[in-house]
């Protein structure tokens, strides 16, 4: 018998606290607003922050197809970003969620003025993710960017994110970071942040569209220049951060592509001189996708093919070298980390380099050598003519 | 345990049932004791007979004379319907008239030595056994001047002839399940042993009913403690009546309050024999085609005859597969709760999307809606296994249209709720034998989910899992092979090797381990 009042005591109490401790997080989906893009503005009427949340509204009615498709823009303002999010609530019947967040749209002003404000909400609130990536508006505000129309994804958010995505895996056209990746690098020495910019692409007769632009570089956190579109590439060379793109050659061999299959950047430094040289090792397996040259181009064994491969060698070297010189010359900021490098490398020189690295970096001299593999040429040789 | 003679009755001697008022105190349901029969005159004889089984109009008695020695006079008393007319006539009456009784010998020794021809005759004056053999199709003679009667076999009823089980259907293997009758099914088990190690011992249960029983096991293959136990608690049984193997279940069994079964039930002959050459042990009941096996691993309700008689590969297949609808039929309700309602954040933002817009305009949370559906999933299945087939119709348009269609038309519930009850019901469905227990299982689950998220549900699991480990059958831990650490403990687990390689036994089951040397090995 005792057990069996010991057993029920225990089942009693185990009833007791788990009622009573209710459904503690319990929430219904559609109590829920899914807020999938943020963009921060500056604030009128004396608030310091002005905030666009794209958000998914769910309508139950509707055709098939359009059924929580329709993007739905609230507005709030506060004097700091979680103020602004629970301000919205005026505007929002339901809590705002913030897991499937894409991304957040920074205007150029708010950029200018310092992201690390910004940053800090987003960092530490429990929902948003430490992978939401940011953008800077090339436009005048943030805010415009949403309301736009999107041409291919469900809402402007899913279309920015999307492109971030594919421009970076396949065409180098940009360097999405993540949230912690944006954090780390601005907590850490000799390393600049970068971030992609985006702008609305107007043509006259044609419905504006959004588009990646040039790449927006700050000094610390706040915005100072942008970075030209065809400079990206090579800046992501140097910061190693190739994963699938292109080698185009251009005029020095028209009609030749190359595909790269992996790419990888070694960094050395030689810290003899006054300033650090930097030289930069390019190891690259690319593919010839496009080969409209002729002749016998195709056949790796042939001299005209190693002639294709300098070509592509010549390109990468020139192009990361250029973008080096670029930036020393125009920002003066090492958004490439060398600082970072050699820190890591060489840490009792970098107590003396650190104090006026931005200084030293301009003066720095970089040299690039690339190595590239030519794997295959998607032409089939006859094996006569290859011997 | 000692057995003596040919039948063992428990549950004899104790008279625990208060006796009705006005009871024949001869006729008690305890049996008759050491009563034997009054007297050497046959009248007297069988008034006595007849008062035990008055208000028993089947009982038939027959008065004869041999035409020989007109004081040579019998009677034969049985029961109409359960003897076999023709038996009776050819064996028995035939040549009781035409043979020549001589002066001053025993008419009923005479009788079952040199008249009758049935195949067992016995002379006996306790009246415990000529009353068992009457109930039990057995023609019993009285005569004259004899203080004892023959009881001779004459059995013979109608039953039903060998058919597949319905429960136990496969594509490959026998065919032929147990029928209601003890001795059918004893000859079908000895027809798949055919070795002297194979072991049956009767029983009898229910102080009423007196329902014949069987023990079977290879003597040099069995788990003597499983064994031991299993008699010790068999003689522990004092039950009025006994009619399906059910009831010893519930009296014998480990965690008899537990949803786990801890003893296996099977209709077929050969699982039974497979399951006795593992060293497990059998109990056939009388009027039941359903037979026990102990112990009971947890595992053999995943385990198939057919996986067996299957290629191998095949067979492990579909052993995984039940093993992960299992994990599914308990799981997905619980884990959808714990996702949708607890962390959103763990669902990709399209089906985020999908489900959300699924749920619009619902009324009811997830954890009642999904708890619903669940009952009426439950309510469906049930009422198809208990209405009369030409209902079919009906159930599967209100269950297709009704409760599908309809209700997600109607916003009653989200679309999504539909296909988690049809994948937990559809799951469910794929491990017949553990039903039960996984309704249980499903929705301690999801109450433990709806309470406390995917937190709870590993709680509950965890649980669950832990009771699972703590329970045994006849003294082996029912999960016993699962934590087993040789190859050959996990030979016929999770998957099953082919038949070369089964060299053991299962381990803490038999006590003869090696199941076979050598084998056919291709070079």
């Amino acid at each position: 018998m005792r057990w069996k009042r010991k057993a029920a005591a225990l089942l009693e109490s185990a009833l007791i606290a788990l009622s009573f401790s209710g459904c503690f997080s319990y929430h219904e989906l559609e109590n829920m607003t899914i807020v999938t893009a943020v963009a921060v503005d500056e604030g009128q009427n004396g608030k310091l922050y002005h905030l666009s949340f794209e958000c998914l509204n769910m309508s139950s009615g509707g055709e098939e197809g359009q059924q929580g498709t329709q993007p739905v823009i609230l507005e709030s303002e506060g004097n700091s970003i979680f103020d602004g999010v629970r301000n919205a609530l005026t505007e929002a019947s339901q809590k705002l969620y913030f897991s499937d967040c894409q991304e957040v749209i920074l205007s150029r002003k708010i950029a200018q003025k310092g992201i690390r404000k910004v940053l800090n909400w987003f960092l530490s609130d429990a929902e948003t993710r430490v992978t939401l990536r940011f953008v800077v508006s090339e436009e005048p505000t943030a805010a415009e960017l949403l309301n736009q129309k999107q041409k291919t994804a469900q809402t402007p958010a899913f279309e920015i994110s999307g492109a971030l995505e594919e421009a970076y895996a396949d065409s180098l056209a940009c360097l999405p970071l993540k949230l912690y990746e944006i954090n780390n690098i601005l907590s850490e020495e000799g390393d600049s942040l970068t971030l992609p910019g985006v702008r609305v692409e107007e043509k006259p007769g044609k419905p504006a569209w959004l588009r990646l632009g040039r790449t927006a570089v700050f000094r610390d956190d706040r915005l100072i220049g942008w970075l030209p579109e065809n400079q990206v590439p090579y800046f992501l060379f140097v910061r190693n951060r190739v994963q699938n793109g292109l080698i185009v050659p251009g005029s020095r061999m028209p009609g030749v592509t190359f595909e790269i299959v992996e790419s990888k950047t070694d960094l050395d430094f030689s810290l003899s001189g006054s300033v650090p040289s930097a030289e930069l090792h390019i190891k690259s397996q690319v593919t010839a996708d496009e080969l409209a040259t002729g002749q016998e181009n195709g056949d790796l064994n042939s001299p005209a093919f190693s002639e294709l491969e300098k070509n592509a060698r010549n390109t990468v070297e020139a192009g990361v070298e250029s973008v080096v010189r670029y930036v020393q010359q125009t920002f003066g900021v090492d958004i490439f980390g060398f600082g970072c490098k050699i820190s890591k490398k060489y840490p009792s020189e970098w107590k003396k380099l650190s104090k006026n690295w931005d200084g030293t970096f301009r003066r720095m001299k970089c040299r690039a050598d690339a190595e590239i593999k030519v794997r295959n040429t998607s032409k089939l040789v006859e094996r006569d003519a290859a011997q | 345990m000692h057995f003596c003679g040919r039948y063992i009755c428990f549950g004899g001697g104790q008279p625990k049932e208060k006796r009705q008022k006005g009871e024949c105190p001869l006729s008690s349901p305890n049996g008759f004791g050491d009563a034997r029969l009054p007297s050497d005159r046959l009248e007297e004889n069988v008034r006595y007979i007849g008062n035990l089984f008055a208000g028993d109009d089947t009982l038939q008695v027959r008065t004869l004379s041999s035409p020989s020695d007109p004081a040579a006079r019998f009677v034969l008393v049985y029961i109409d319907g359960m003897v076999n007319n023709k038996l009776l006539n050819e064996d028995v009456i035939r040549p009781l008239l035409q043979h020549r009784f001589k002066k001053g010998e025993s008419l009923t020794a005479a009788v079952a030595q040199s008249v009758t021809l049935a195949d067992s005759a016995e002379c006996t004056d306790q009246v415990e056994k000529i009353v068992q053999g009457i109930v039990y199709g057995d023609t019993v003679l009285f005569a004259e001047g004899c203080a004892d009667a023959v009881v001779m076999n004459t059995k013979g009823w109608k039953m039903r002839s060998i058919t597949e089980p319905e429960s136990e259907r496969v594509l490959r293997g026998p065919r032929e399940g147990f029928n209601e009758s003890l001795l059918t099914n004893l000859t079908m088990l000895h027809r798949k042993l055919r070795t002297p190690d194979l072991k049956m011992r009767y029983m009898t249960f229910g102080r009423r009913t007196r329902t014949k029983a069987c023990v079977c096991y290879l003597n040099s293959v069995v788990n003597r403690g499983a064994l031991e136990e299993l008699q010790r608690r068999l003689k522990k049984i004092n039950i009025d009546g006994v009619l399906d193997t059910n009831y010893l279940v519930e009296e014998i069994r480990d965690s008899p309050y537990s949803a786990v079964k801890t003893v296996g039930v099977t209709e077929r002959p050969d699982v039974v024999a497979g399951k006795l050459l593992e060293g497990r042990v059998a109990l056939f009941l009388d009027g039941t085609p359903d037979v026990l096996t102990v112990p009971h691993l947890f595992v053999e309700h995943f385990q198939s005859d057919e996986d067996y008689y299957l290629n191998f590969m095949f067979a492990s297949i579909g052993r995984f597969l039940r093993i992960l609808a299992f994990t599914l039929s308990t799981s997905t309700p619980a884990i959808y709760v714990a996702m949708v309602n607890f962390h959103q954040e763990m669902l990709p933002t399209p089906l985020l999307i999908s489900i959300s817009s699924a749920r619009r305009g619902v009324p009811f949370p997830t954890a009642l809606e999904i708890t619903f559906m669940l009952i009426v999933f439950e309510m469906l299945r049930e009422s198809g296994a208990r209405m009369p087939g030409i209902m079919g119709q009906t159930l599967s348009i209100v269950g297709a249209l009704v409760v599908g269609q309809a209700a997600v038309d109607a916003k009653l519930v989200s679309a999504p709720i539909i296909i988690i009850v049809a994948l937990t019901g559809i799951t469910g469905l794929m491990v017949p034998r553990l039903k039960g227990y996984v309704i249980l299982h499903r929705f301690a689950l999801l109450f433990f989910s709806c309470v406390l998220g995917l937190y709870g549900y590993l709680l509950g699991e965890l649980a669950l899992l832990a009771g699972l480990f703590g329970m045994s059958s006849f003294g082996v831990p029912i999960m016993a092979d699962t934590y087993a650490h040789t190859a050959q403990d996990y030979k016929d687990l999770y998957y099953r090797v082919p038949w070369k390689d089964m060299i053991l036994r299962p381990q803490f089951l038999s006590r003869n381990k090696v199941r076979q040397t050598g084998g056919g090995r291709a070079k």
